[in-house]
């Protein structure tokens, strides 16, 4: 219990008869980085604000570091939310807007110059602390909201998309800045965010949440690699998935009879029953357009779509015969011709290895 | 032609294509910017300063033989400020005048403000609208019909003092008819209305997130409110104060029917200067000087505004550090 920054027991939020969140589970362990990540209209942010006392749960408990807050008024929670528009106040200077939280109690006016002059330059803010709001970037705003939450000292903080307005470059610079400084105070961030990329890459750990419910929670790789249901695997990563019929169980592979012919996938530590509909999952770099001619081969007819290139690899679109779309990753093939790009049929292959069956009971 | 010839023939082309490429219009530069703009200006200059202008030229005209004429003389200015404090003592006036419009502007501004943080913060979004209806349909009432009835509210044989009566309260009595705390009460009634749309529109815009932040920064709501929610609503609460002040310095009406005149006051019982100004009108025959006299109310009014721009300056004090 002790080594736990938070606990999330069966926290539910109704708005009338909409069900926000039903019953979320979540624990977060001391000074680790978790992401949140959903689409929107998950609950995520409702989430985030019943953690930082914005919202009230209509049940469910939740304890920070062994304490439960059910009884703890707003402005003694231990957790600081970093608004996704920053938030920051518009009549008062960067300065005053770090300081603002240490001036609601005793304070030594001098420490806290000190205090506020550290903060900045943790956030290398130094030399802006005179601006007004309006004179600043994005980013400064961005890092002015970071230390104003910051510098209260909170055993959590919650930051919610805090990225997304800034552009891309940017976006990665503050990532990693984050990510250090989150390592240097050694407390918990809770991160929420739609994007994948920026989940992936910061969190220790990622929850991913649909329609109020937890779907998957694990480190960046094992929700990557292994998403758990088929909206995990949808929405993670660029995932193809195949579904259909299990028609055969064996020692090799798992058979199942989908729209586009059968399919081999990988035995797993369990088995689905024969019989039972399933999920095929193959990641989008997994299939080849070239056969590997090993025996543990799936081939699969489609038709090019369309393809997009990007430097280093190309994005390519294929209709199966079934109406669904698949994608596929490949390196750059040189000097390839420009493609015929409607209709084109060909041949798909990925191997058994690549393909793992998910959704069964 | 020659290869330079040719040359400097097509820089030729392109020098004297530039300029006419770079008078593109966008689509703000237009005429019709000036032709939308000038009904505006000619109602401004037929209804507004036309009359305004001729209106203070008006004040340095000479009465012969009880009819005004044209001229650019310093004499009414000096008759007024000859008798600012004896005579007529107009000085008292304008200080009548002051303290019955600034306390009445500041305690209409506190009032409305309370108002509007309880319509804002305390009514749901869906009854803010029917709340500020109600809060602004008295203004749609004649002002003289209400205060007609402060009269008979406040009257010596009122409705206030009969239902004490009836209670058997007599000795608790009050007697605020013809004091200027008659007037103040008629006109904050007056303004209150037009205040609580100026209020509702600065708190109303208060970015709710920005008292969520101070929440969750550790303030209590008392504390949101002195650091988050008051210098948020300063510039509105200037104006606020000010448009309050303007209106009821210039008010004669409540000043004469529920102050009696010379309502009596801490200054005494003195008449407000709009008071004067209409005595004035009514008795005697010089009409540049009353003129005259409104001029010098226009220009306290003025002073007013510029007194409020200042507090209107941004909040954040440069060098705290």
């Amino acid at each position: 219990m002790a080594n736990k920054d938070l606990e999330l027991i069966g926290i539910t939020r109704r708005f009338g008869d909409f069900v926000a969140l039903d019953g979320i589970d979540l624990e977060v362990g001391q000074g680790e980085f978790m992401a949140i990540m959903g689409p929107s209209g998950c609950g995520k942010t409702t989430l985030l604000r019943i953690m930082a006392g914005l919202e009230s749960t209509t049940s469910g408990r939740m304890l920070v570091k062994g304490r439960d807050l059910a009884s703890v008024p707003i402005h003694k929670r231990p957790t600081r939310l970093v608004w996704q528009d920053y938030a920051l106040f518009p009549h008062l200077n960067v300065f005053d807007n770090i300081a603002f939280g240490p001036r609601l109690g005793p304070h030594n006016p001098s420490e806290l110059r000190a205090k506020v002059h550290k903060m900045a330059e943790l956030v290398s803010l130094e030399g802006l602390l005179d601006r007004r709001i309006g004179q600043l970037s994005g980013g400064q705003k961005q890092r002015v909201a970071l230390a104003r939450a910051i510098i209260t000292e909170p055993e959590i903080l919650l930051l919610d998309e805090p990225l997304s307005a800034l552009d891309a470059h940017l976006r990665i610079r503050m990532q990693g800045e984050l990510r250090r400084l989150q390592q240097a105070l050694g407390i918990s961030f809770i991160y929420v965010t739609h994007n994948q990329n920026e989940a992936f890459s910061m969190a220790d750990r990622v929850a991913v949440l649909n329609k109020g419910r937890v779907e998957q929670i694990g480190t960046p790789e094992a929700i990557y690699h292994h998403p758990s249901s088929r909206f995990v695997a949808q929405f993670v990563g660029m995932n193809n998935l195949f579904s259909g019929k299990v028609t055969n169980v064996g020692a090799q592979y798992t058979e199942i009879e989908s729209d586009t012919g059968p399919i081999r996938a990988a035995v797993g530590t369990r088995s689905p029953r024969l019989g039972e509909t399933v999920h095929v999952v193959v990641q989008a770099d997994k299939i080849k357009r070239t056969p590997a001619h090993t025996s543990n081969e799936n081939k699969i007819s489609a038709i090019l779509r369309g393809r997009e290139f990007a430097g280093s690899h190309n994005v390519y679109l294929f209709d199966l015969p079934d109406g669904s779309e698949i994608k596929i990753v490949s390196e750059d093939e040189a000097g390839s011709s420009p493609e015929r790009l409607s209709g084109a049929a060909s041949s798909l292959y990925f191997s058994t290895e690549d393909a793992f069956i998910i959704g069964f009971q | 032609m020659t290869v330079a010839e040719h040359n400097t023939t097509t820089a030729m082309d392109n020098a004297v294509s530039v300029p006419s490429a770079a008078k593109v219009r966008t689509p703000n530069q237009s005429w019709l910017k000036e032709l939308c703009l000038a009904p505006a200006m000619a109602w401004y200059a037929v209804f507004f300063f036309g009359p305004l202008g001729f209106f203070m030229w008006f004040g340095f005209w000479t009465v012969e033989e009880y009819t005004p004429v044209a001229d650019f003389s310093l004499k009414n200015y000096r008759e007024i400020f000859s008798n600012l404090f004896v005579g007529s003592r107009y000085a008292w006036g304008i200080a009548q005048s002051l303290w019955v419009a600034l306390p009445a502007a500041i305690f209409a501004t506190t009032f409305t403000y309370l108002v509007v943080l309880a319509i804002v913060y305390g009514v749901s979004r869906r009854y803010q609208r029917l709340a500020l209806l109600l809060m602004v349909a008295p203004f749609w009432s004649s002002y003289l019909l209400r205060l007609y009835a402060w009269q008979i509210i406040l009257a010596r044989e009122g409705a206030i003092n009969s239902f004490l009566t009836t209670i058997g309260l007599r000795e608790w009595h009050i007697s605020l008819m013809y004091t200027q705390i008659a007037t103040r009460i008629g006109l904050i009634h007056y303004v209150t209305p037009i205040l609580i749309i100026i209020l509702y529109v600065t708190v109303s815009n208060i970015d709710r997130a920005l008292i969520d932040v101070s929440r969750n920064l550790g303030a209590t709501r008392l504390q949101t409110f002195r650091k988050v929610i008051l210098p948020l609503s300063r510039t509105g609460l200037v104006i606020s104060v000010s448009f309050a002040a303007i209106i009821c310095l210039g008010d004669f009406l409540s000043g004469s029917l529920l102050g009696g005149g010379g309502g009596t006051s801490l200054i005494g019982r003195v008449p407000t200067f709009p008071d004067m100004i209409m005595s004035e009108y009514a008795s005697s025959s010089n009409l540049p000087r009353t003129t005259a006299m409104a001029t010098i109310l226009v220009v306290i009014m003025l002073v007013v505004l510029a007194i409020s721009f200042r507090f209107m300056e941004p909040a954040t004090k440069g060098g705290r550090r």
